[in-house]
């Protein structure tokens, strides 16, 4: 594949209208092989397989050799697996009684490492019994799994359950020396902070059988391995960050897709996926939306693409088995995928990647790009930025992601409502003494026992809760809780009741395998939606409004002629309709009767003067309104989330503040510390929003600046004007 | 913090529902029992019922006539031979087929056979409702066959407060033990006592034991660090009366069973739900109001559960 070749073939076709802005070539990086020792049956095995271990694998077996923790960051398909199985199994070869745990995001991960560690296993000759152990586990096979494994693969979720029955697991826990966590950056938000609590019940149990393994951490590349590696594990690991892999030659193409403003990017995408396959070039496709991902396989198909298949998710194991075995036999030259296959499941590598929208992150961008690139051979990279600001704004600035920047992961354990919730649990699996909660958490212990559910006994306080701990406080509020969607009495797909809410109310249309499904019936309580299957030329939004309490202030700063306070506040989330849209135009809004939402999160607020020079009174409203989506679109540049993670509203006098106030705040339940990070970067965020809606060549807000499809007020008022001048004065901070 | 009050506001108030709620002053419950963990309540009482036990010599020609004890004798296998004039595990002695595994077999069980490997293999070869299970406490003194029911604040994971064991003597009486933790503080207290008691059993019969009882014994052993309980043989009666009653009548619990079976309603009787509700009460006021109706629940259980076995096993295998 040559991408040169490529882009002069797009370039030729009748339909290419200029699209391609720029291309950047990030040049090819030599391997850094290097010699190292490993134990004669693994290297039998490295030999069989042609199998070369570079300096950043070296690097984290010699930490793990040594008996540190690990964090390894190296981009997707360096070998980071290999890198930790190597030490772990070179341990259990010796020491024939110690274990592993292996804990993965999801089950279909631990699924596919299972076959990846069975192969390590037989090439050695060893008997290890590694083991899935989760909610799919067959009740007959659990009790040989905890009398035999030696590596057991789980996930968060299911070791919360397992802990309070920790003597099954004598054997297992008292043996264990290693304790994998792949996947790590998917532990942020609440999960993350409810992951590393889980950890310190985890460890708690460990040191009563008196185990104290090492850690290894999996990550894609973050900006600050060591910090997150501390937070989650609350222990210090060695980071490993630079790969040693090297790669070929990487052609990055910056795609305006509004050079031609009446094809779709959808279109547009399907057409360029469909000439690369047509030259024979292996190509994956992602998108930011299952929706996305459908849409865009079936208009392939229609433009006669053969053999290109959607993949996310949501569907049956056996269905993603079939193409996920497809494309590592290269018989599907195409796929269309949600961020489901950006890392994680083995689809060996492919000639080109087409990024349809920024997928939110510095982190799955690499991740994604990622995919494409087969040892030294070269991979081509098209990225196609959306309409919305971060997109446009990256288009705009391409320096931003060339030069290597990522996002930092924030994570907060100390939330109290969390930490009480584990507290119980802990006290559940073995009696907590007050020596073991960290003083600041000290009013937790007798809180819980002047509400009934622990009581304080001579060894300490034990769980005395009608209901199981573990059930009155699962992993998250969605643990275990998945909403089927029925069509004809079949399971079209499950997803969870967040999702269902935004993607499956009644009303909504929702496509699956390219066909369209028009959703009839959404019950959350009982966890189903019912669907028909009709086709249908319009898509649908739904429309979210959201009044915020403040609570209380916990850090407070004035900078110039604004005030910046971060706290606590309460949100409460109105489902209020839902658009049908054609063609890009609102043909309907329907009414929408869903249960509101309320929560405590974590928020920041911005406090103005009454009056801003330079900015009509009449117009504060709309400035104060656009600087608040310009905010929140820019965000993610600094902290790893989703504009989705964080809600805000805006007025020009709230009555806790007393003046015009944006509030910005963590759009999930109990909080997460990013609005924390904004708080911190506020003039950084500042100065990118101006940046971005300054340099937009629009005349009054468009979405590539200002407006924001999730608004709730449907994007009324906005001045782009007095939005400009709100962000220079926040941008200027105390400058000004 | 609100969050989690509001959580367990709402399931104590749910719960405390037709709870008493005068406080009385506290009444002594039974004798202090002191041991190396603490203290616990302990509560003796005699119960003249006459307790069914087949005889040690009905017990072999149903144990040798089950030729699917033999390793390699299935259903069908075991037909064929009987039609074939095998009748008995003996009978296959010299066969050439199953000579062998009958001499490993008598092997294994000892001589005189050990009640522990015979349960050992039917529990490998038979369904748990087979009613040779039944006959098995035959072959232990009647005095180490404990009738076992234990309350909980709730279920699994939850503490254990009261623990019942009845025992048989030869004269039929039943004695009936409880050990009563007098605040969750006592559970260790109460769960040494309970071992030691069981020291000297070897038969436990429950009802529903194997899911619950004994896995909470062992689960809450684990969790105070004490020794494991010892491995006792166990009689769970719960599959033996789904088999015999299951839709004969409504429901398979230990109340329906003593109202169609035996006649027996309940007066003032406590449903099993309430006793988490009780004893909070009993915890906060001390009131023998509240523990007494639980300490008469639990013996009924107990008292019950021998019952039972003895009419499951007059009633023969049906």
């Amino acid at each position: 594949m040559e991408p040169a070749k490529c882009i002069a073939g797009i370039k030729h076709r009748g339909w290419y209208r200029g699209q391609i802005a720029h291309t950047a070539v990030i040049p090819a990086r030599p391997p850094e092989p290097v010699r190292m020792k490993v134990h004669p049956c693994i290297q039998r095995h490295l030999n069989a397989r042609g199998i070369v271990l570079y300096r950043h694998q070296a690097e984290a077996i010699a930490a793990l050799r040594a008996g540190n923790d690990v964090i390894i960051t190296t981009p997707t398909a360096s070998g980071k697996t290999l890198a930790f199985n190597i030490p772990i199994f070179e341990r259990l070869i010796v020491d024939e009684a110690a274990t592993a745990l292996y804990i993965y995001p999801l089950k279909a991960l631990a699924n596919d490492q299972l076959d990846k560690l069975r192969v390590l296993e037989q090439a050695c000759g060893l008997t290890l019994h590694p083991a899935t152990y989760d909610g799919d586990t067959p009740a007959g096979a659990r009790g040989r799994i905890k009398a035999q494994a030696r590596i057991i693969l789980t996930n968060p979720h299911a070791l919360h359950y397992y802990l309070p029955w920790h003597h099954q697991w004598a054997r297992f826990f008292r043996n264990l020396k290693f304790i994998v966590i792949d996947e790590a950056h998917t532990y942020r938000g609440v999960f993350g902070a409810n992951v590393a609590l889980l950890l310190r019940r985890l460890y708690r149990i460990l040191g009563h059988y008196g185990a104290n393994p090492q850690i290894v951490l999996s990550s894609a590349s973050i900006a600050n391995p060591a910090d997150y590696a501390r937070a989650l594990t609350g222990r210090d690991a060695v980071a490993v960050t630079q790969s040693g892999a090297g790669h070929g030659t990487r052609t990055i193409v910056f795609w305006d897709g509004l050079t031609d403003p009446d094809t779709p990017i959808s279109l547009q995408a399907a057409r360029v996926l469909v000439h690369l396959t047509e030259e024979k070039v292996q190509t994956i496709c992602f998108t930011r939306s299952r929706a996305q991902a459908e849409l865009i396989a079936r208009r392939a198909s229609e433009l006669g693409g053969d053999g290109i298949l959607p993949y996310r998710a949501g569907y049956l194991p056996h269905e993603r088995r079939e193409i996920e075995h497809g494309l590592r036999a290269g018989d599907i030259t195409g796929v269309v995928s949600t961020s489901a296959l950006e890392a994680g499941i083995d689809i060996g590598g492919l000639d080109a990647a087409i990024l349809v929208g920024f997928p939110g992150s510095a982190l799955s961008f690499w991740q994604q790009a990622g995919r494409a690139g087969r040892g030294a051979a070269p991979a081509l990279l098209v990225f196609m930025p959306y309409e919305d600001p971060l997109d446009r704004y990256l288009l705009r600035h391409p320096d931003h992601l060339m030069g290597n920047r990522r996002e930092r992961i924030v994570i907060r354990p100390d939330n109290p409502r969390l930490v009480a919730g584990h507290v119980a649990c802990a006290a559940a699996e073995l009696p907590v003494t007050a020596g073991e909660i960290s003083p600041v958490d000290a009013e937790i212990l007798p809180a819980l026992t002047k509400t009934g559910l622990l009581f304080s006994t001579p060894r300490g306080y034990i769980y005395r809760g009608l209901t199981r701990a573990h059930a009155l406080f699962s992993l998250t509020d969605l643990a275990g809780e998945t909403v089927k969607l029925m069509c004809d009495g079949t399971v079209l797909e499950t997803m969870d009741p967040l999702r269902a809410r935004r993607d499956a109310y009644p009303g909504a249309v929702l496509l699956h395998r390219g066909d369209t499904y028009v959703i009839e019936s959404l019950d959350l309580d009982a966890g189903t939606a019912h669907a028909r299957r009709e086709d249908v030329n319009y898509y649908t939004k739904a429309l979210v409004t959201s009044t915020v309490e403040i609570l209380s202030a916990t850090a407070r700063r004035t900078a110039g002629k604004f005030a910046a306070v971060r706290g606590r506040v309460r949100v409460r989330e109105e489902f209020v309709g839902y658009q049908s849209i054609r063609a890009g135009r609102t043909v309907a809004v329907n009414p929408l009767d869903l249960p509101p939402h309320t929560y405590e999160t974590d928020g920041m607020w911005i406090i103005f003067p009454p009056a801003i020079p330079g900015i009509a009174r009449e117009d504060l409203l709309g400035g104060l309104h656009g600087a608040e989506h310009a905010l929140i679109a820019m965000a993610p540049l600094s902290v790893l989330c989703d504009r989705d993670d964080l809600g805000g509203v805006s007025t020009t006098l709230h009555p806790a503040t007393q003046g015009p106030t944006i509030i910005l705040y963590d759009e999930l339940d109990g909080g997460a510390g990013l609005t924390d990070v904004i708080f911190a970067a506020l003039e950084r965020v500042a100065a990118a929003a101006y940046r971005l809606v300054a340099g937009c060549p629009c005349d009054n807000g468009c979405p590539s600046c200002i407006y924001s499809p999730r608004c709730g007020s449907r994007n009324r008022p906005l001045d782009k004007g007095a939005t400009i001048r709100v962000l220079e004065l926040l941008a200027a901070g105390g400058g000004d | 913090m609100a969050d989690i009050e509001r959580i367990v506001d709402r399931l104590l108030a749910h719960a405390r529902r037709g709870a008493p709620s005068r406080h009385e002053t506290g009444t002594p419950i039974g004798t202090v029992r002191r041991n190396n963990v603490g203290t616990c309540a302990a509560i003796a009482g005699n119960e003249v019922i006459a307790i069914t036990r087949p005889a040690v010599d009905t017990v072999w020609p149903v144990l040798f006539s089950e030729l699917r004890l033999l390793f390699g004798i299935g259903a069908a296998n075991a037909q064929q031979l009987r039609a074939s004039g095998f009748d008995s595990i003996h009978s296959l002695r010299d066969h050439p087929r199953w000579g062998h595994e009958v001499r490993k077999l008598l092997e294994f069980w000892q001589d005189p056979p050990r009640v522990e490997n015979i349960h050992q293999t039917m529990s490998y070869w038979l369904p748990a409702s087979h009613p040779l299970f039944l006959m098995l406490p035959a072959l232990v003194p009647p005095a180490a066959t404990c009738f076992f029911d234990l309350e909980t604040l709730g279920l699994f994971g939850s503490p254990i407060f009261l623990a019942g064991i009845g025992r048989a003597n030869d004269a039929g009486t039943l004695h009936v033990m409880q050990y009563l933790a007098r605040d969750p503080g006592e559970e260790p207290a109460l769960l040494h006592e309970l071992r030691h008691e069981l020291s000297t059993c070897r038969f436990l019969v429950t009802y529903n034991g194997k899911a619950f009882d004994w896995t909470c014994v062992r689960e809450r052993s684990a969790y105070y660090a004490l020794p494991e309980p010892p491995a006792l043989l166990h009689l769970d009666l719960l599959p033996h009366a789904r088999r015999r009653f299951r839709g004969a009548f409504s429901d398979v619990r230990l109340e329906t069973l003593e109202q169609e079976l035996f006649g027996i309603t309940r007066i003032d009787d406590l449903p099993s739900a309430a006793v988490p509700a009780y004893y909070a009460d009993y915890l906060e006021t001390g009131a023998a109001r509240a523990i007494t109706p639980i300490l008469n629940h639990n013996r009924q259980d107990v008292i019950t559960l021998a019952v039972l076995y003895s009419w499951l096993v007059s009633n023969g295998a049906g």
